[in-house]
């Protein structure tokens, strides 16, 4: 019988290329793993759920399909690419430009209401979530490249040389967006508040 | 014209995100992870494949594949043998090497042991075969 490592010293390509000798289980770690971190970014991307869970579920699909012709460093920059290659598609087909806080039909709820609607209730939705809720909808209008990186840093733990590496720039183009975009967020979360 | 961009330090920059990461983290913690039909479609896909996989292992192909590569190792083997019979087999080699490498005089020829026991024999005045059947030998075994 195979012997199943602690989750945390088993590495994303062991667990890869044990799913790809059959073992699912090994997928639902990898799924856990990096749950939070895509879904996250996928989110802070599209600017809707409902998106989101779309393209979240590609990428998963598209990893199980191909977990054999694994062959990168890492697990984490060939997912993201894999991600990053479906959102432009994504956007190709449906919709030139979104914001989080866009609303395409009735059943799309832009992130920034959707913060508020999963809060644990409304009085706390009003105190603890008014600085955040400024902070999240200054990140919807951050310009696309500039976002990526923030989010990639903030919600997929990525280094700068990983977020350069994945996106194939420069390590100081990937800084220099980093830096654009914590400069713009302080400002209009300081603009909102004063308004 | 393009922008200008400075020299950018990581480490100032990762001391700047701090506190804004606590509150974006906590904005995405909000909105909440994938819903569950969306997790259960995965692991279904997972599955799925999965089980593919491990039945492509027991296909037929995979299985005749395997036979003929058995019997191609037995093949082989047999006909190894068949050569080293045919040769005389690595026992003879080794025999023929050792007595290659058997000791030698200094005048380059082997020593013939049997030969200078016979020698020493004689100057004695005996023989191999009078030696152990003569008079002190039968009073012996009496």
């Amino acid at each position: 019988m195979k012997q199943t490592m602690p989750d945390a010293e088993t590495s994303d390509a062991e667990l890869l290329r044990d799913y790809a000798q059959g073992h699912a289980a090994a997928m639902d770690r990898l799924v856990a793993r990096y749950r939070s971190a895509l879904f996250s970014w996928l989110l802070g991307m599209t600017g809707n759920r409902a998106d989101a869970e779309d393209l979240f579920q590609e990428v998963w699909f598209r990893v199980i399909r191909h977990a054999g012709r694994f062959t990168d460093v890492s697990f984490k920059a060939w997912m993201w690419k894999i991600a990053r290659n479906l959102l432009i598609d994504f956007r190709r087909k449906r919709k030139p430009d979104i914001s989080l806080d866009a609303v395409e039909d009735e059943e799309d709820q832009p992130l920034v209401d959707t913060l508020v609607a999963k809060g644990a209730g409304p009085a706390e939705a009003v105190e603890n979530d008014d600085l955040t809720r400024r902070v999240m909808r200054a990140v919807g209008t951050l310009p696309d490249v500039q976002r990526e990186v923030f989010l990639m840093r903030v919600q997929g733990d990525f280094s700068f040389s990983e977020i350069a590496e994945t996106l194939n720039i420069p390590l100081n183009t990937a800084l220099g967006r980093m830096h654009d975009a914590m400069m713009k967020l302080k400002k209009m979360v300081a603009e909102e508040g004063q308004s | 014209m393009k922008t200008q961009t400075a020299c950018i330090d990581p480490d100032t920059l990762e001391k700047e995100l701090a506190g804004l990461a606590t509150l974006v983290r906590q904005g995405f913690r909000l909105a909440g992870e994938p819903s569950p039909e969306v997790e259960e479609a995965i692991r279904q896909e997972a599955l799925r494949c999965a089980g593919g996989r491990r039945a492509r292992i027991f296909s037929p192909f995979y299985l005749k594949f395997a036979a003929a590569a058995g019997l191609m190792l037995l093949l082989g083997g047999a006909f190894q043998l068949h050569l080293i019979r045919q040769t005389g087999g690595p026992a003879e080699a080794a025999g023929l090497r050792l007595a290659q490498d058997a000791p030698k005089s200094a005048s380059g020829k082997t020593e013939d042991n049997s030969g200078f026991a016979k020698m020493l024999l004689d100057i004695q005045g005996m023989d191999e075969e009078g030696y152990f059947t003569g008079e002190a030998a039968e009073a012996l075994w009496l």
